[in-house]
């Protein structure tokens, strides 16, 4: 019990030695601390930046998957009731779980909607007549069958009054497509960033190495832990990956009022309480990824070395 | 410390090389078939020309170097079966000094020795009174709070033999303890290694200086082309006829 208490306090010593060598390490190789911490920073908000696009695409890509539908635009010819006749024919073609009508005004009023909520100039108003045509979104059994659905509205007696059929699945396949390149090219981008970050903290811990060389050469001969050689190095990666993260969120923090409108502006359908959650989440991401570079950069700069 | 790493049978032999061999990647042999004893409580030189393998030896013994065939036995570790780990445990029961010093030189005289017991965990209370025991031990009390750079090379010396025992040590290593110095202060080195040796330090001092060995007539261990060539009590540093 008592060496128990013994070894705990032992490391306690210890530890506090070894913040006060890695701070002292950092003070004196101030110019590669400077270099570190900023190429860190650098990537982190690279990193940051990456994720919150990414989320951004994220939820517009699951808005388009929960909008998949058919929608059938009518000729502007067609009159209400050839309209209800339509929709019996529509609603049974095969897998269409139903048919709503839009007229044209319902049209009209929700494209005035849109345009209030984007904060847009409404300009239809010095249109004489309303431009836009009436349609019928079509629900589906089966989300999958949008392509079936659509062959088979080329098929009912009144085709002849479809003037346009958009295929929700088509729409939302192209944004998945998108998505999975901006994925693809964010993912490359930060492992280009991290292996320049890996670089620069390896170059900064070897620098703090070399200053300490002669007492790291006392440290072995009188018998101190490898742990204990190595701690304050690793405390100072650690240090330039914290100091690194912290910066990123701070600016992150200050410009976040301005990302979450261009956010909305890019996506329009980044909900706003999935924000908090968000932020969360890249603030995790860019602390994890701060320590986790900063101390596989003491380690790689340590490996072979003070054996 | 596990019964595995320390052994029995050579309790009071502090240094045990059993058909000790090291033979570098070039092929060149350091060290060819040496065996050697050294009790405790022993003061032994080792001699030999630049090259005769003294340093590899000395290298043995803090596991600096592993042999390529033979056992190593110091202070009661197998040091050629020691694990990693177990490296930092040898290296506390051996005390090292050098003909450079190797002090740290922004740390006054007393950092410079409790240095050596603070990166080992001991509490504050230990390393200050062991500090001043080697402090006393080696005559610098009242030179503590100098830096390195304030002092003669015999005080810097001094600093690094009272580093060297401040764990209390089984065995001090002086690899050249006197190159750097005039003969006075020499000879003030190496009555301060034989004051450690009588408070039952085991001593082996590598050395040069033919005067100071053949004057004090103690056990002489000779090398010369990495093989052991001469093992004498009470010797000269040349061999007698």
């Amino acid at each position: 019990m008592n060496t128990q208490r013994e070894s705990k306090s032992n490391r306690v010593r210890l530890i506090r030695l070894s913040i006060s060598a890695a701070a002292n390490g950092l003070a004196r190789n101030r110019l590669a601390t400077i270099a570190a911490t900023t190429t860190m920073t650098l990537m982190l908000m690279v990193l940051a930046s990456v994720l919150v696009i990414r989320a951004g695409l994220d939820a517009a890509l699951s808005y388009a998957d929960s909008k998949v539908e058919v929608i059938a635009y009518l000729k502007s010819s067609v009159t209400e009731s050839e309209a209800r006749s339509i929709q019996v024919q529509i609603e049974g073609i095969d897998g269409v779980k139903g048919a709503t009508y839009v007229s044209a005004d319902d049209a009209l009023a929700a494209f005035k909607e849109r345009l209030k909520e984007r904060g847009e100039p409404d300009l239809t108003g010095n249109l004489g007549v309303n431009p836009l045509p009436a349609s019928y979104e079509i629900s589906l059994d089966n989300p999958a069958d949008t392509g079936r659905v659509a062959d088979g509205l080329a098929g009912i007696p009144d085709a002849a009054s479809i003037s346009r059929v958009i295929d929700g699945r088509a729409l939302a396949e192209s944004l998945a497509a998108i998505t999975g390149t901006l994925r693809i090219v964010g993912l490359v981008i930060v492992i280009g960033f991290s292996l320049a970050v890996l670089a620069v903290v390896v170059n900064a811990i070897r620098l703090a190495i070399l200053a300490r060389s002669d007492e790291i050469a006392i440290m072995r001969i009188v018998g101190a832990s490898a742990t204990w050689v190595r701690l304050p190095f690793i405390l100072e990666g650690l240090a330039i990956g914290a100091a690194g993260a912290l910066i990123t969120l701070f600016i992150f923090g200050i410009l976040s009022a301005s990302i979450g409108a261009v956010m909305l502006n890019l996506f329009r359908v980044l909900p706003v309480q999935t924000s908090a959650i968000l932020a969360g989440q890249v603030s995790l991401s860019v602390i994890a990824a701060g320590l986790g570079l900063g101390a596989l950069g003491a380690l790689l700069s340590l490996r072979g070395r003070l054996n | 410390m596990s019964g595995e790493a320390r052994l029995g049978e050579t309790e009071e032999a502090v240094v045990a090389l059993n058909g000790i061999s090291v033979t570098y990647p070039s092929g060149h042999v350091a060290l060819g078939d040496v065996n050697l004893t050294i009790q405790r409580g022993e003061f032994a030189f080792l001699v030999g020309p630049s090259g005769a393998g003294k340093s590899t030896l000395i290298g043995l013994l803090v596991r600096d170097v592993l042999p390529t065939a033979g056992e190593v036995h110091v202070a009661g570790f197998r040091v050629h079966r020691l694990s990693g780990g177990d490296v930092p445990k040898l290296r506390r029961r051996v005390g090292v000094i050098f003909q450079d010093f190797r002090l740290l030189p922004r740390r006054t005289v007393r950092e410079n020795v409790a240095f050596a017991l603070e990166v080992t965990g001991a509490s504050p209370e230990l390393v200050a009174s062991a500090t001043e025991r080697a402090l006393r031990i080696v005559g610098l009390a009242r030179l503590a709070e100098r830096y390195p750079s304030e002092l003669s090379g015999g005080e810097q010396q001094r600093t690094a033999i009272a580093r060297a025992i401040v764990g209390e040590p089984e065995l001090l290593i002086a690899d050249e303890p006197t190159g750097n110095l005039d003969p006075l202060i020499s000879w003030e080195i190496m009555e301060l290694l034989m004051d450690i040796n009588r408070l039952g330090v085991t001593v082996l001092v590598a050395t040069h200086d033919s005067d100071i060995v053949t004057t004090l007539r103690r056990r002489v261990i000779g090398l010369e082309g990495g093989r052991l060539i001469r093992d004498e009590a009470n010797a000269t540093y040349h061999r007698v006829g």
